[in-house]
């Protein structure tokens, strides 16, 4: 076999062999989701601090919900959401926390349609969130977390507070009495 | 039964496969819900059709130009599917979903580059420039749709987006023909001349097998109803208000502001 035929054949049989290996592994993740229970991402929400995310999440924005200006300065310092967040321990958390719920919305868009909407706004925050979070890790690797992650980890803390606000929306959707023990719980804020 | 009958018969059932596929689709109504995949199976009907009237009434130089023309368009229609199918999985509002177009963009541009250059290093053997050109279009079609379809895949298991099964099925049944193909393409090109010939046939006739098997499948899966969606339980509800607990910590009630 001349060179060239080799080198042809050869690299062609590697881009086959990853393509397939690609392929059988989002297969196997297709089906593994497909199959999954609620109640199995359920236990995969490990739990964060409600009022710190609260306060990081609504010192970025104003009483309307928009992001604030520069007439109203935010409260919180650098350290203080810091501090609040727990840190890149708490990012992960709240990273972790953001996966599953992506995967809530396609297991609500799959099989309750009623709940696409939510679905579909969960599914984009939390890809927003996800953004976010991949800013903070480059700026981790790049060791210039210090003077990044009071902006991205807020954005981030923004995006989980909006999620929680979709959840709060769901369950509005399906039955009020139930919604005004959340909206107790959970105050106002934020809340249209 | 000799090479050449089964040869015969596997193109005899292949038509007869595409058939049942094309009756199935109308009979499900489902040609219009799947346009590029009904114009697909309907053009494999008709290219069986055109082929075996010109066989025996022309010179076999105009019946390979014919064959190879008619895969020049078979490839342009796979990639059309292809387009159909991310539409379906990525467009569900009438708008494509905004945190993959970007992704999805840079996929199609690279896969495009990449089965560019595999199928610009391969120098198939061919009586005209007809017949090299269409063997060369046929491996850059199924690498490009190998490549597009592990795309498709990643993409949408990132974005956390569904395939109804429908979707799913037409697609897994394309990818493993593709998926088959490539090899077969590559394994075609070993050996001495006259070896090779026998091992195309060979490989033709095995590729000639798994689209009998894809064929059998994509009418199992359009024949099955989408699955139903489920109501809402209490439970279910009780589930949300369990997420609510789960993904923040309560520590205690807080009053309204």
């Amino acid at each position: 076999m001349n060179v060239t035929l080799f080198i042809s054949l050869g690299s062609s049989a590697v881009v086959f062999v990853a393509l397939l290996l690609i392929a059988l592994r989002y297969v196997r993740k297709h089906r593994k989701a497909r199959e999954t229970t609620w109640e199995a991402l359920m236990k995969r929400i490990v739990p964060i601090d409600e009022k710190a995310i609260e306060r990081v999440a609504l010192d970025a924005v104003d009483g309307s919900g928009e992001p604030k200006t520069e007439e109203h300065s935010r409260e919180l310092g650098r350290k203080d959401i810091w501090k609040l967040l727990g840190g890149m321990d708490g990012i992960n958390r709240i990273d972790n926390n953001a996966r599953v719920i992506v995967e809530m919305a396609a297991y609500l868009e799959r099989w309750h349609p009623e709940a696409a909407d939510t679905a579909e706004e969960l599914r984009l925050e939390a890809r927003r969130l996800e953004w976010h979070v991949g800013r903070l890790r480059a700026a981790e690797t790049n060791q210039s977390l210090d003077s990044h992650f009071h902006s991205y980890g807020q954005r981030a803390a923004l995006s989980y507070y909006t999620m929680l606000k979709s959840v709060l929306a769901l369950a509005q959707q399906n039955r009020g009495a139930f919604f005004a023990d959340l909206q107790r719980t959970f105050g106002p804020p934020l809340m249209n | 039964m000799s090479i050449t009958e089964l040869k015969e018969s596997l193109w005899a059932a292949g038509f007869v496969g595409n058939c049942i596929v094309f009756g199935t689709l109308f009979y499900k109504s489902r040609i219009r819900v799947f346009p590029a995949f009904s114009a697909l199976i309907g053009l494999g009907v008709l290219r069986t059709l055109w082929l075996f009237s010109i066989r025996s009434h022309y010179r076999d130089s105009i019946y390979s130009h014919t064959y190879y023309g008619l895969a020049l368009v078979d490839a342009a229609v796979q990639l059309l599917l292809i387009y159909e199918i991310a539409r379906k999985v990525f467009r569900r509002r009438g708008s494509w979903a905004v945190d993959i177009r970007s992704s999805l963009i840079v996929w199609l541009l690279v896969s495009v580059a990449g089965a560019a250059i595999l199928t610009y290093m391969q120098h198939p053997d061919g009586n005209d420039t007809v017949q090299v050109l269409s063997k060369k279009i046929g491996f850059f079609s199924v690498m490009l749709n190998a490549a597009l379809f592990v795309g498709l895949l990643a993409l949408s298991f990132k974005a956390g987006l569904n395939w109804r099964s429908h979707v799913a099925g037409i697609a897994t049944g394309m990818a493993i023909y593709c998926f088959a193909g490539i090899p077969i393409e590559l394994a075609a090109r070993f050996g001495e001349a006259q070896a090779r010939e026998v091992l195309i046939g060979r490989l033709s006739m095995a590729l000639q097998f798994i689209y009998l098997a894809c064929q059998s499948y994509w009418v199992y899966s359009l024949l099955q109803p989408e699955p139903l969606p489920r109501s809402m339980s209490l439970r279910m509800e009780g589930q949300v208000a369990a997420l609510r607990d789960a993904v923040v910590d309560r520590h205690e009630p807080r009053s309204k502001k």
